[in-house]
């Protein structure tokens, strides 16, 4: 069987993962080609904090919940691991700043110590909780190390299906819109800086529910930088880095951690995160040609992309599954 | 406090000359703190070591008292939160970099339940609580911990700001050894003894030992939270630029220089705790040696030399926990300086 991936973001990567360690034995043999004109460190995966936080409010969503809960559980169980450090995983405390109380997320019995500020920790209102990294610049290179194959090349559908593909998995990001349509999808479009300041050690989140996700200042310390942003324009395909978002990033960050003032500050980088009202996993058989092809599309996971990315690499494996089981009913009818 | 006029009075119109012995964080702070409150005060800082030679240079910096079994716990309290309350600030302000002073969180973890659950230091600190389940699942073999946010203080960077501080309020910073306070008598009105584990001889203190800690520095960078085993035999404090390691605690142990032994030791164990330490790269091996006491010795007492008798602040001791109460201990020397500032010497017929 061959199954083409399209996109090398954490998505891309870790759903070809799941696939080919649960189906590899099963299917043989069992071809898995990732095809992406990006690849690491260029993705919106490498550019990303790596801050295993959800949004706020899952608006209901209990799917969305339970591929966080997954992830996290995943990444937790690797931390002791040799591995750990290669994959960039590791723990980080920190702070969830709010305006006004806010009701305690659906995420606060997954992370681990979620508790309240104390009067002597913060004059606003907020949260302590100790949760995970997962560095897009470590843990995909790890990925892309692990059994599947890479091959650059601006590719698409048509050119796939000339070499026999049977499984397209679509985690195209931010542009699946080019493949195939998508009025839901749209760019959220966040500029970052990354400073030099070691002496950070916890994250700050603040959020401001008049203004939105990630309208707000958050500083988060990595292992190599520490990300300073707040930037989010819906519908800004803007790739450029722009002096008056690095200013309001700047001096917002500097408010939220005053001792910011004197870091040195690395670089910009703005990327886009690919927007969607709630994340497109599901599969459908296409006509293309004379050949119809299965297709799992796996994306529009917003700003949570590393934060859930485990639990749709799982559901994308299921769906895969799905597939196999619908080819041999398929061919043993045929008989 | 009688008004610095009177002050003029006692020393002839001119400041009051404060010698103080001694540059580690006990030597430094003090200092710091005559000269920027007691206006009528010239101070000067006489040692034969400076930053990066001194012991507090070692020490980890974290804020975590160090247990005097014969100094009231009240006191005890007053001292750490003086001086958590005053790095916070420093924290919170934007020369928290510059003074390599920052926020650290973590867990204290323990393989049998401590008799104490709720010592009297977790008022004082941010945050404190017991560690749930699931938090304890990471340490397999021990069975009750402590999640706190406390501060790192690190000595390096500290005692440089330390110094910068000192001569923006007109201090002054000599190298010298300084073998009797009879060398000060002449030059100086008043004596602040800070020489830590120097008082043995220099104060003439044999109740005063060494603890010998030994320590790893690794490069570590992923490693956000501290860990430390509630015995105090090993410990994991991430810093600015390295994660420090430890250690021993090994008394009556003058030993300057590193044991590969206890190399190995403290590098096993804290892998053990976090395994991720495996991966990290040893960047230097320390020795320092803590000056411990049964009880800190805070007091005054008079010198006699010749026809002077010098008032002499003493405040050494701090064993394992300097940095945690220095600023608590300098405030109360600073005090005891007022008061001896005040003081006639009884030789003179004013």
């Amino acid at each position: 069987m061959r199954v083409a991936v399209i996109g090398a973001g954490v998505i891309g990567l870790s759903s070809a993962l799941c696939i080919h360690d649960r189906y590899h034995s099963k299917v043989t043999p069992l071809s898995i080609d990732v095809y992406t004109d990006r690849f690491t460190p260029l993705t919106t995966s490498d550019g990303a904090a790596g801050l295993w936080q959800p949004y706020l409010h899952d608006n209901g969503n209990m799917q969305e919940t339970k591929w966080n809960k997954e992830t996290f559980d995943y990444l937790l169980s690797l931390i002791n691991s040799p591995d750990s450090i290669q994959m960039g995983i590791f723990t980080q405390s920190g702070y969830s700043l709010f305006t006004e109380p806010m009701p305690e997320p659906s995420w606060k019995d997954i992370v681990l110590g979620f508790r309240h500020l104390t009067p002597q920790e913060m004059k606003i209102c907020g949260w302590f909780n100790t949760t995970l990294m997962i560095e897009g610049k470590s843990y995909l290179p790890w990925l892309m190390d692990r059994s599947v194959c890479t091959v650059s090349s601006p590719s698409f559908l048509p050119s796939c299906t000339k070499h026999g593909v049977d499984v397209i998995l679509n985690c195209t990001g931010v542009r699946a819109g080019e493949l195939q349509p998508d009025p839901l999808l749209t760019p959220g479009q966040g500029q970052i800086l990354r400073v030099d300041a070691p002496w950070l050690k916890h994250f700050i989140t603040t959020h401001n529910p008049k203004s939105g996700k990630y309208c707000s200042a958050y500083i988060i310390p990595g292992s190599r930088s520490v990300t300073v942003g707040g930037i989010f324009q819906a519908g800004n395909w803007s790739e450029a880095n722009n002096s008056e978002d690095h200013r309001q990033i700047w001096e917002e960050g500097c408010r939220l951690a005053p001792s910011l003032k004197n870091a040195r500050i690395m670089d910009d980088w703005t990327g886009l995160r690919p927007v969607r009202s709630s994340v497109r996993l599901d599969s459908e058989t296409l006509q293309l040609g004379n050949k119809q092809c299965e297709v799992i599309h796996n994306y529009g996971h917003g700003g949570c992309g590393l934060t859930m990315h485990w639990g749709c690499a799982l559901e994308a494996a299921n769906l895969f599954g799905k597939i196999l089981k619908k080819k041999r009913l398929t061919t043993h009818s045929r008989l | 406090m009688r008004c610095p006029a009177a002050a003029e009075g006692i020393y002839g119109g001119r400041l009051c000359r404060v010698a103080v012995v001694g540059a580690g964080v006990i030597g430094l702070s003090t200092a710091v703190c005559i000269a920027e409150s007691i206006p009528s005060c010239a101070v000067t800082v006489l040692a034969e070591h400076f930053t990066p030679d001194t012991t507090s240079d070692v020490a980890a910096g974290i804020l975590l008292p160090h247990p005097f079994p014969e100094t009231p716990l009240h006191k005890q309290r007053c001292w750490f939160k003086d001086t958590f309350d005053h790095l916070l600030s420093i924290c919170n302000s934007t020369d928290a970099a510059e003074a390599g002073v920052f926020l650290l969180s973590g867990w204290q973890v323990f393989q049998e339940t401590p008799s104490t659950k709720d010592p009297y230091w977790s008022t004082v600190v941010l945050g404190f609580h017991m560690m749930t389940d699931a938090e304890l699942q990471r340490f397999p073999k021990y069975k009750f911990g402590q999640s706190f946010t406390t501060i790192k203080c690190e000595c390096s960077k500290y005692l440089l700001w330390l110094e910068k501080r000192l001569k923006n309020a007109g201090g002054q910073l000599h190298t010298e050894k300084i073998t009797g306070f009879e060398q000060l008598t002449s030059s100086y009105d008043i004596i602040v003894n800070c020489s830590g584990l120097g008082s043995r001889d220099l104060a003439d203190d044999q109740s005063l030992y060494p603890v010998r800690g030994q320590i790893l520095r690794v490069h570590a960078p992923w490693l956000k939270h501290f860990i430390r085993d509630g015995n105090g035999h090993t410990y994991i404090f991430p810093g600015i630029h390295s994660v420090t390691l430890g250690g021993t605690r090994q008394k009556h142990n003058w030993e300057m220089s590193v044991d590969e032994a206890d190399s190995s030791g403290i590098f096993e164990r804290c892998c053990e705790l976090e395994p991720s330490l495996k991966k990290s790269q040893v960047c230097s091996k320390l020795v320092g040696l803590r000056p411990t006491r049964n009880s800190l010795r805070l007091e005054r007492e008079f010198f006699v030399h010749g026809n002077r008798q010098v008032p002499i602040i003493h405040n050494y001791g701090h064993g394992g926990g300097g940095i945690s109460i220095h600023w608590g201990t300098a405030l109360e020397a600073t005090q005891l300086v007022k008061e001896s500032i005040n003081w006639r010497n009884p030789t003179s017929k004013l």
